[in-house]
């Protein structure tokens, strides 16, 4: 493999972090279930650039396999979200986290 | 030489115990008395054939004992514990005493208990009680013989509190209980000292100890033996009810008339006795100790004797006199006589038990009433306890030929020898008192006229009753035969078998008295003792309300020299005083207060987190987010 050109790296760690941050700030205050459900994904993908970044940086496999591990686990895990906020739309009609504060039992 | 038979001797009663204790649960008198009868039979039977094995043995004295290896206890650093079972000359003895007059006990308790609610708890128990009496007698190891020691006590405890539905009955197991625990400190101190200073728990080595010079030349010190000695003779004051701590057994007349008969005359209260004179070449290095016995001894014959004088239960009368009788024992311990002191255990064994289990007959007889102002004239409606309970008396008076005669007249001719005109008076004293005591309530209930109608009324009791008492009645009479004294020819057999369990450790025994003096002895005990009898026989028939003991003598003797009650003040009032404050700054205040703050601690710790939980969920994303940026910031400034 060859590694990235100089200045390369810096950018794509900043993208990353940038994905990252965003799709945090998005999941800690956005009031809509869905939108927070979409920055949890932003931040996933913010890692996997991070991590395909490294490997491609150390010329390592390791970054890499793991990110193929974390897509899968994250389409699977967006799936299951998904249907739970399907059902949870329907008992309460609404997809706002607010509106979900009884389930603390 | 081994012999496995031992093994059976102790299991078979113990087998019987968990078979009525366990399985046969609720069965009637006869089928928990015949399986516990068999049980203890079947014990007697094969001590017989061990004791027969044993005596066809002519080996050197070293090796003249049997042993049953059956597995090691303990085992850590210089500690060995092994649980054998042995069998020496003095063992056997006991042996067939526990198993022969426990086996009559049983027969005897099948009748006796016949009414009873839940006869297989009490059967359950004896067998019990003679399991753990042939782990003390059959051990070979100081710490094996402790299980059996503890073993009895709780056996104690269990009969006397056999009526448990009476509070005084509880009460009094609890007292012999506690009162023992007091003396068992004595018996773990002895064990200690064994253990650390001479280096083996085990009997035999522990005689060899005496001979090993090299052993005695590396450096014990005195005070090692003293300890050893003083602790074994604490213990034995509590066991064998000596001053100070004879309190318990006239209490422990609470439980069942067999029981009386076995535990608290024939067998366990012996124990101490027998366990000193196991360890006699130890305990004989202490003169102080010795000296110590003696004067235990004289005093608790004395005090039982005149606490005994003025009783009006009969079964009273005969707790203090075994008190009393166990006191002879120890003098003749005192006096350098363990074989005397042994040979009065096994003659007293026969008929103390005779006596409590015609007191028992008679009870039986009269309702369950023990009070002997309510006796009276009893010998023509109770032929044969009468004639049993009469062969008793005369047997613990000393008439001559009667098994006491030769006892007690080898303790004071012991004493004589070793103490002095002194001591032989004053021992004589105490044996007068016997006779006068014994005849008072011999007299009080089988003479004179009924004096209720329960005496009216009584009937003799039937022959599974009767039977025990006419086979012990001929060995009280005849059993005195195994030792006689010099005059009558040189037939010794039991300071024969005495002397040969020491595993060869000779102890010398004083000066011998010349036949002239014996037979002067003889005849001074004999004549003052028939005399002393005679008159109070008499005079009890003449007149039941007599007072041997002068006033305020009297007075005080009715009210047990105020032992109890001084006690009571001195030590149970202050100990707990001292429990109740412990239990105040320890329990209530430390234990209660680190319980209890730990559930407080809890539920505030609880109470502040139930805050964070709000159940929005990006509240607790907040938080995470908070608090892991916390860590990895901490992590990572540790790290910087």
């Amino acid at each position: 493999m060859i590694s990235l050109p100089v200045g390369e790296l810096e950018f794509h760690v900043f993208v990353s972090i940038a994905l990252f941050a965003i799709g945090a700030y998005g999941f800690l205050c956005k009031r809509s279930g869905l939108i927070a459900l979409m920055c949890l994904e932003l931040m996933l993908n913010g890692v996997n650039l991070f991590l395909m970044t490294f490997s491609k940086h150390h010329s390592s496999p390791d970054g890499a396999s793991l990110f193929l591990f974390i897509v899968l686990v994250a389409a699977a895990e967006a799936a299951i979200a998904l249907s739970i906020f399907v059902i949870l739309s329907r008992r309460f009609g609404s997809v706002v986290l607010d509106d979900y504060r009884r389930l603390k039992g | 030489m081994i012999f496995e038979g031992l093994r059976w001797i102790l299991l078979a009663p113990l087998l019987g115990a968990v078979l009525n204790g366990v399985i046969l649960q609720n069965k009637s008198a006869k089928i928990s008395g015949l399986v516990a009868t068999l049980a203890s039979l079947v014990a007697f039977g094969f001590s017989v054939v061990a004791c027969s094995q044993l005596s066809g043995l002519n080996s050197a004295p070293e090796q003249n004992f049997l042993i049953d290896p059956l597995f090691t206890w303990m085992s850590s650093g210089h500690v060995y514990v092994p649980f054998n079972l042995e069998l020496t000359s003095i063992t056997s003895v006991m042996l067939l005493v526990i198993t022969g007059i426990g086996s009559l006990i049983h027969i005897y308790s099948i009748s006796y208990l016949s009414e009873e609610e839940s006869p297989w708890r009490f059967f359950s128990y004896l067998n019990l009680f003679l399991a753990a009496m042939l782990v003390l007698v059959l051990a070979s190891n100081l710490a094996v013989v402790f299980l059996g020691w503890e073993g009895v006590g709780l056996c104690s405890y269990l009969l006397i509190g056999y009526w448990y539905k009476k509070p005084e009955n509880t009460a009094a197991g609890m007292k012999a209980f506690i009162t023992n625990r007091v003396g068992d400190i004595g018996f773990l101190i002895a064990l200690f000292v064994a253990f650390s200073f001479f280096q083996t728990g085990d009997i035999s080595r522990l005689a060899e100890r005496v001979n090993d010079y090299a052993f005695l030349s590396s450096g014990v010190p005195t005070w090692a033996w003293y300890t050893f000695a003083g602790s074994l003779l604490w213990a034995a004051t509590a066991k064998s009810a000596q001053i100070p701590l004879y309190i318990w057994l006239p209490d422990a007349m609470a439980g069942p008339t067999p029981v009386s008969a076995l535990i608290h005359a024939a067998t366990m209260v012996t124990s101490g006795i027998f366990l000193i004179c196991r360890v006699w070449p130890l305990f004989a290095m202490s003169p102080v100790i010795v000296d110590a016995a003696f004067w235990i001894g004289m005093s608790t014959a004395w005090l039982a004797a005149l606490i005994a004088v003025s009783q009006t239960d009969v079964k009273k009368v005969l707790a203090y006199s075994t008190v009393s009788q166990l006191g002879f024992m120890f003098v003749a311990l005192g006096a350098g006589s363990p074989a005397a002191a042994f040979f009065h255990v096994i003659t007293h064994a026969c008929f103390k038990a005779l006596l409590f289990l015609a007191a028992g007959s008679v009870i039986h007889g009269m309702h369950h009433k023990q009070e002997m102002s309510l006796m009276g004239g009893l010998k023509d409606k109770m032929k044969i306890t009468h004639v049993c309970f009469l062969i008793g008396t005369l047997a613990i008076i000393g008439f001559p030929l009667t098994a006491g005669f030769f006892s007690k007249d080898m303790i004071l001719a012991k004493v004589f020898a070793a103490q002095g005109v002194f001591g032989y008076i004053l021992l004589l004293g105490a044996a007068l008192l016997t006779a006068a005591y014994m005849f008072r309530a011999y007299t009080l209930c089988f003479w004179g006229g009924a004096r209720s109608e329960y005496a009216q009324k009584a009937h003799e009791s039937d022959p599974l009753m009767y039977m025990p008492l006419v086979v012990l009645a001929f060995l009280s009479l005849f059993i005195g035969w195994l030792e006689l004294p010099e005059v009558f020819g040189h037939f010794t057999k039991i300071t024969d078998w005495v002397h040969s369990s020491w595993y060869g450790v000779g102890v010398g025994e004083q000066a011998h008295l010349s036949h002239l003096a014996e037979w002067l002895l003889m005849l001074i005990t004999s004549v003052l003792s028939l005399t002393v009898a005679y008159y109070s026989f008499k005079i009890y028939q003449r007149n039941p309300e007599f007072k041997i003991l002068p006033e305020p003598l009297h007075k005080w003797s009715t009210n047990k020299f105020y032992v109890d009650e001084a006690f009571e003040l001195l030590l149970i009032k202050p100990s707990m005083k001292a429990g109740r404050f412990i239990n105040r700054i320890s329990d209530e205040t430390t234990f209660n207060g680190l319980a209890n703050g730990s559930f407080r601690f809890t539920r505030l710790s609880g109470r502040l987190l139930a805050l964070f939980h709000t159940g929005s969920v990006q509240t607790y994303a907040w938080h995470f987010v908070f608090w892991s940026s916390l860590i990895v910031g901490a992590i990572f400034l540790w790290t910087l």
